[in-house]
C-alpha cells in the first residue's frame, strides 16, 4: 500500500509539473520574448551615445493597464493565477503598480539592462518571473529594448523592456525541493535524537523500577482486547498505555519517543522483523486518531484564546475517530490480503528463529 | 468558564512534564534502581533510533514535498471544490484537509493563515483548528514509528490511519457547525 502511495506521489509530482510547464510554454504564460512598455524617469540626455555610462539610478513606472494587457487576462490566465488567495489578482496588480519601482540602469554584455528592486510581495504572475530570474542581489533584470525620450519632460523616456525567459518553473521547483527536503529530513532526525534519548532514558528507569509492570496491570482490561497478540504481563501493553496517555494530554514532545519505545517492545514479539504486526498497526492507528483531552500546544500558540472554544469539538471528533481507527485496524486486519502477510500467522515460513513465541 | 479552562490548561502543560521527569527517578530510587545507569542505558537507544529513522524520514519528506511543490494540490482543490460545497464542506478548509495527513508544520501554517484572513473566532478557522487538533500527521507518524524498528512492510497501517483521518476531517466540519455555528 505504502509502496504505491509513495511511488505515486513522486511520479504524479514530476508528471504533473511537466504537464503544467508544457501548458505554460504552449500558452507562453510568462510572455517570453515579448516586450512591455514602461516609463523610465531619470535617463540623462544623450544616454544612448554614451559608451560606458556606469550604473544610473532611475525609477521605472509600469502602468497597471499595460501590465494587465501584457499578461492578457482575457486569455485563460486562471491557471497561472490559481492558488492566489486574493479574489482578483488584477486588482492586486493595479495597487502594486501604482508606485514606480526603483531601478539601476546598467550596461552589460547583453546591452542596456534595468535592474529592478522589487518589494517582497509581488502580484502573480510577476512574482514567478521574479523568482525564476532574479540575480544574486535579488534584483530583477529586464533588458532595455528601446527608449524614446519624452520631448516635454526632461529625463523621462518611454521604453520597452523584456524580461528573461521563464520556463520549466514547476519542474525546477520539484527537483530543487527534493534535495532541500532530503537534507531537512536528516537534520530533523538528528534534532529528534535528544528528546528521544531523554524519554527513552526515563522509560528505562520506569521499566527497571517496575512502574511499567504496574501500568500493564492497570490497563490490561481496557487495552488487552485491542492487542490480543501481546502475551499477559508483557511490558509492551504498559508502554502503549503511556504513549496513548501522553498523546491524550497533548504532550507532543513526549508522545513520539514513548510511541517508539512501545514499538520496540512490540518488535520483540514480532516473528518477521520487517513486517508490521497487527498490534503495531493498531498502535499506529490509535496514535493517528488519538483522543485529545487537551488541544495541542501548537494550536494554542496559533489561535491563542480562541483555541479554548475548540476543546469540546476536538474531544468529540477524536472520540469518534479513535473508534473508527480501532475498527478499521481490526477489520482491515481480517481482510485476506492483510491476513496472509501477518507475521504472527501460524506456520509463517518467514518467521525468524529467536522471535518470541 | 472558558478562560478558567485555558488557565488550568496552561498550568497543566507547564507542570505535567517536569512532574513526570521528577517522579520517575524518584520512584526508581525508592525501588533501589541505579537510576543514573538505567537512564544512560536507555538514552543510548535514543541515538540508534534517531539514526534509524532518518532514511524513512528522507523517503517521506521528499515524496510529500515534491507533491506539494508540483501544484497538483491546487488542481485537486479546483476539482473537489464543487462536489464538497455540495455536501456542506467549505472550500476554504479544503487545503487543510488535503495537507493535514502529509505535514504538521504546513497544516499549522494553514490554520494561522485562515485565522489571519477570517479571524480567530470565525467558523472557518474553528473548523480548521479542530481538524488540526483532532488528526495527526499520519505519514510522519508512520515513518517515525515504523522507521524506529525498521518495519518496511506496513500492511494495513496506512489505510487504517487515513480512514480515521478522513472521518475526523468531515466530522470537524459538522461538529463545529453544530456546536459553534
Amino acid at each position: 500500500m505504502l509502496n504505491y502511495i509513495w511511488a505515486g506521489l513522486i511520479i504524479i509530482s514530476v508528471v504533473f509539473a511537466l504537464y503544467k510547464d508544457g501548458e505554460d510554454l504552449y500558452d507562453n504564460s510568462y510572455r517570453n520574448g515579448e516586450t512591455l512598455s514602461v516609463q523610465i524617469q531619470g535617463i540623462p540626455p544623450g544616454y544612448a551615445d554614451l559608451q560606458d555610462p556606469g550604473p544610473i539610478s532611475v525609477s521605472v513606472k509600469i502602468s497597471p493597464a499595460d501590465y494587465i494587457s501584457f499578461f492578457d487576462p482575457a486569455k485563460d490566465m486562471d491557471r497561472v493565477t490559481r492558488g492566489i488567495k486574493s479574489a482578483n489578482v488584477w486588482d492586486e496588480a493595479k495597487e502594486f503598480f501604482a508606485k514606480p519601482l526603483p531601478a539601476k540602469l546598467v550596461t552589460t554584455s547583453r546591452g542596456r539592462e534595468l535592474q529592478l528592486a522589487v518589494p517582497e510581495t509581488l502580484p502573480t504572475p510577476f512574482n514567478v518571473i521574479y523568482e525564476s530570474t532574479k540575480d544574486d542581489n535579488d534584483l530583477l533584470p529586464a533588458y532595455l529594448n528601446e527608449w524614446t525620450p519624452d520631448p516635454d519632460t526632461p529625463n523621462l523616456a518611454t521604453a520597452s523592456i523584456k524580461f528573461a525567459d521563464v520556463s520549466f518553473v514547476s519542474v525546477k521547483k520539484v527537483s530543487s525541493i527534493m534535495f532541500v527536503k532530503a537534507n531537512a529530513a536528516v537534520m530533523f532526525g538528528i534534532g529528534l535524537m535528544g528528546v528521544i534519548a531523554l524519554w527513552m532514558g526515563l522509560m528505562k528507569i520506569a521499566e527497571d523500577a517496575g512502574l511499567i509492570a504496574i501500568f500493564v496491570k492497570l490497563v490490561r482490561p481496557i487495552l488487552g482486547p485491542l492487542f490480543p497478540q501481546i502475551p499477559k504481563d508483557h511490558p509492551a501493553l504498559g508502554l502503549i498505555a503511556v504513549n496513548l496517555a501522553a498523546n491524550m494530554l497533548a504532550l507532543g514532545n513526549a508522545a513520539t519517543p514513548l510511541g517508539i519505545k512501545a514499538m520496540e517492545s512490540l518488535q520483540e514479539l514480532n516473528k518477521e522483523k520487517d513486517t508490521a504486526t497487527n498490534s503495531m498497526v493498531m498502535l499506529l492507528a490509535m496514535n493517528t486518531a488519538s483522543i485529545q483531552l487537551l488541544p495541542p500546544v501548537t494550536l494554542i500558540a496559533v489561535l491563542g484564546l480562541a483555541a479554548a472554544d475548540l476543546f469540546l469539538p476536538i474531544f468529540l471528533v477524536t472520540l469518534v475517530s479513535l473508534g473508527v481507527a480501532i475498527t478499521a485496524a481490526k477489520l482491515l486486519g481480517r481482510m485476506k490480503m492483510f491476513k496472509k502477510t501477518d507475521p504472527m500467522r501460524p506456520n509463517n515460513p518467514n518467521a525468524e528463529k529467536g522471535g518470541a513465541a | 468558564m472558558m478562560e478558567e479552562i485555558r488557565i488550568y490548561q496552561s498550568y497543566f502543560s507547564a507542570v505535567a512534564i517536569p512532574l513526570i521527569v521528577i517522579a520517575i527517578p524518584l520512584y526508581g530510587m525508592f525501588k533501589k534502581v541505579s537510576v543514573y545507569e538505567s537512564f544512560v542505558e536507555g538514552a543510548k537507544e535514543g541515538f540508534k533510533v534517531g539514526v534509524m529513522i532518518i532514511p524513512y524520514l528522507v523517503a517521506i519528506f521528499v515524496a510529500i514535498n515534491m507533491f506539494r511543490a508540483c501544484g497538483a494540490m491546487d488542481q485537486m482543490e479546483q476539482w473537489l471544490k464543487t462536489p464538497l460545497a455540495f455536501i456542506g464542506f467549505p472550500p476554504e478548509v479544503l487545503p487543510m484537509a488535503i495537507i493535514r495527513p502529509l505535514t504538521g508544520g504546513g497544516s499549522a501554517g494553514i490554520v494561522a493563515d485562515l485565522a489571519q484572513e477570517h479571524g480567530t473566532n470565525s467558523l472557518i478557522t474553528q473548523m480548521a483548528g479542530t481538524m488540526f487538533g483532532s488528526t495527526e500527521t499520519t505519514f510522519y507518524i508512520l515513518a517515525v514509528y515504523f522507521g524506529a524498528v525498521n518495519i518496511k512492510k506496513t500492511r494495513h497501517a496506512l489505510p487504517a490511519g487515513l480512514i480515521a483521518d478522513v472521518i475526523a476531517i468531515f466530522l470537524s466540519v459538522y461538529i463545529v457547525r453544530m456546536l459553534l455555528g
